[in-house]
């Protein structure tokens, strides 16, 4: 415990448990919400629009379903949806610049342009317009998002293979006669991890926010499913009356956001372990 | 075969590109010929910007040739490409400058030196963990060194790794670059002693560039010196050093001081 402060420090460590508690949360959401079934979508319209009390810890939405609950259920949805954005945009990103990285001249010519056409459009309408092309619902949206996401981490992955490739320890791999696959999978992979792995910790928090934009404009789940993104929506008829209904979703992201951006920025400024001070 | 030498570099021109409108620059190597016998070393001396490290950049195939040849134990070393040029490069054995730099800082030396036979399609197993720790201990380590990474590694046990990674495969040639540059004397003197060892154990010839032309006339049995891209010396050592034609080697040769006596050190 006290090394894992020492490596990441405090706020580190805290972002840390707090993105863990949510991944637990969304895990065990079944047993852990105080009402099940309302979580999952099931309506109690006799309880509508209740505020905060003690049965309802963050009241009630229009459809009389405890808050907590709905919250809890929607951290599966919300929390996937960001990991799995970040996800699908490494597995295109990453070989996409690392090959055009790695290889230069015309390979890296074409790869980058095509990645330039798609740097080309405003990210959030071109994630739109995906959405609105593939129709609402879950996978699709982690798609749209990820059209969007994959450029910038071929261009991380890019100038990593670049500086790698021209790396003495490369060049003398090539010379000993190592195939190209086999240079990168070796050397220039393990060397890009710490840069990606920052870059997608810092990640999960924006495309997880991107995410609940659509999700917003009605092009993310549908309900009774619901996600972060789609309950500040529905609430948005509610406030400021009713505020609860928008503030506690919203409240949330910007906790898990903020979780993802602290954590990022303490493995970016990681200390080394004791083993490795001694250089 | 036996007449042919084993390297041969004929009006050998190496010219960087520049831009599009950019005048043609001068050429990094103008037009160098020499010949390297087998079991023989050949120093290659010169200034930095002389064009010597082009010129040893050319013959490994990383730099493209505008015009020469280089033939390779008789075959035309230029017109391989691909795969065969990828085998025909496991007969050489590279050694450069700064072992940190040329040894992956997160491979063990186990895993570094095991690179070059598994690229060769050794099958991994006990037979090449053997083969490592004989290599290792070929060039002055014990096999303790083996699940060590380069971090951990002095300066000259480094290179005496790199050493080993460039013998793997049992090159016909070896090709050093500036190999005891990054290294302090008493460390210089004993690296230079572990490869005329190596070079008599195992018959090697050696390509041997460096700036230094006091190091390298111990080890050299002829000697190439460069000055801004042309060859102005190539003859035996002897005769170099002890008769040089141009004002250039002299004032080379008035650098780098009395290695002659570090020789004897221990390695």
């Amino acid at each position: 415990m006290s090394r894992l402060v020492h490596r990441l420090g405090w706020p580190g460590t805290l972002a840390l448990f707090c993105v863990l508690g949510f991944v637990a949360v969304g895990i065990l959401a079944p047993w852990i919400a105080p009402w099940p079934a309302q979580g999952a979508g099931a309506p109690n319209v006799a309880a509508k629009l209740t505020p905060p009390s003690a049965d309802y810890w963050l009241g009630t939405d229009h459809l009389g379903r405890d808050m907590l609950s709905r919250l809890i259920y929607a951290t599966r949805i919300s929390l996937s949806n960001g990991m799995l954005i970040v996800a699908f945009s490494l597995l295109i990103g990453l070989p996409v610049g690392l090959a055009a990285g790695y290889f230069g001249g015309w390979v890296d010519e074409a790869l980058m342009r095509v990645t330039d056409v798609f740097l080309a459009f405003p990210a959030l309408l071109l994630a739109v317009l995906m959405a609105a092309a593939l129709g609402p619902g879950f996978l699709n949206s982690v798609i749209a998002v990820s059209v969007t996401w994959w450029p910038w981490y071929a261009r991380l992955a890019r100038a990593e293979g670049l500086v790698l490739r021209g790396q003495p320890y490369v060049e003398a791999a090539r010379l000993a006669g190592v195939s190209h696959p086999r240079i990168i999978l070796r050397h220039i992979l393990p060397a890009t991890a710490r840069p990606l792995t920052v870059q997608a910790a810092l990640d999960v928090g924006p495309a997880l926010l991107t995410a609940a934009a659509l999700s917003f404009l009605g092009l993310g789940v549908l309900p009774p499913t619901a996600d972060w993104g789609q309950m500040v929506d529905a609430g948005r008829k509610f406030f400021p009356d009713r505020w609860w209904y928008s503030a506690m979703p919203g409240v949330t992201i910007f906790i898990v956001a903020l979780s993802f951006s602290v954590l990022g920025d303490a493995l970016r400024d990681r200390r080394k372990g004791a083993a490795r001070a001694s250089v | 075969m036996t007449g042919s030498p084993l390297l041969e570099v004929t009006d050998l021109l190496i010219r960087y590109r520049a831009g599009l409108f950019a005048p043609r620059p001068k050429p990094a190597v103008n037009g160098a010929s020499f010949r390297l016998e087998r079991g023989t070393t050949l120093g290659i001396v010169g200034e930095s910007g002389s064009g010597k490290t082009s010129l040893l950049r050319a013959i490994l195939r990383l730099l493209p040739v505008e015009s020469g040849a280089i033939r390779l134990e008789g075959r035309d070393w230029l017109a391989l490409h691909g795969r065969a040029l990828r085998r025909a490069r496991q007969g050489i054995g590279v050694v450069s400058q700064n072992p940190f730099l040329s040894l992956s800082p997160r491979l063990t030396v186990a895993e570094i030196l095991a690179e070059p036979m598994l690229a060769a399609g050794h099958r991994p197993g006990p037979q090449i963990r053997d083969r490592i720790a004989a290599l290792l201990s070929d060039c002055g380590l014990p096999a303790a060194f083996l699940d060590r990474r380069a971090r951990e590694l002095s300066g000259g046990q480094a290179q005496r790794v790199a050493i080993a990674r460039a013998l793997a495969l049992e090159p016909r040639l070896l090709v050093l670059d500036e190999p005891t540059s990054a290294l302090d004397v008493s460390v210089q003197a004993q690296i230079l002693n572990l490869l005329s060892d190596l070079r008599e154990r195992h018959e090697l010839s050696m390509l041997f560039v460096t700036h230094n032309l006091k190091v390298v006339a111990h080890v050299a049995d002829s000697l190439l010196v460069m000055r801004r891209g042309d060859v102005v010396e190539f003859g035996p050592t002897e005769q170099v050093v002890h008769a040089p034609a141009q004002p250039y080697t002299r004032e080379l040769l008035s650098f780098g001081v009395h290695s002659r006596t570090a020789r004897k050190e221990p390695s």
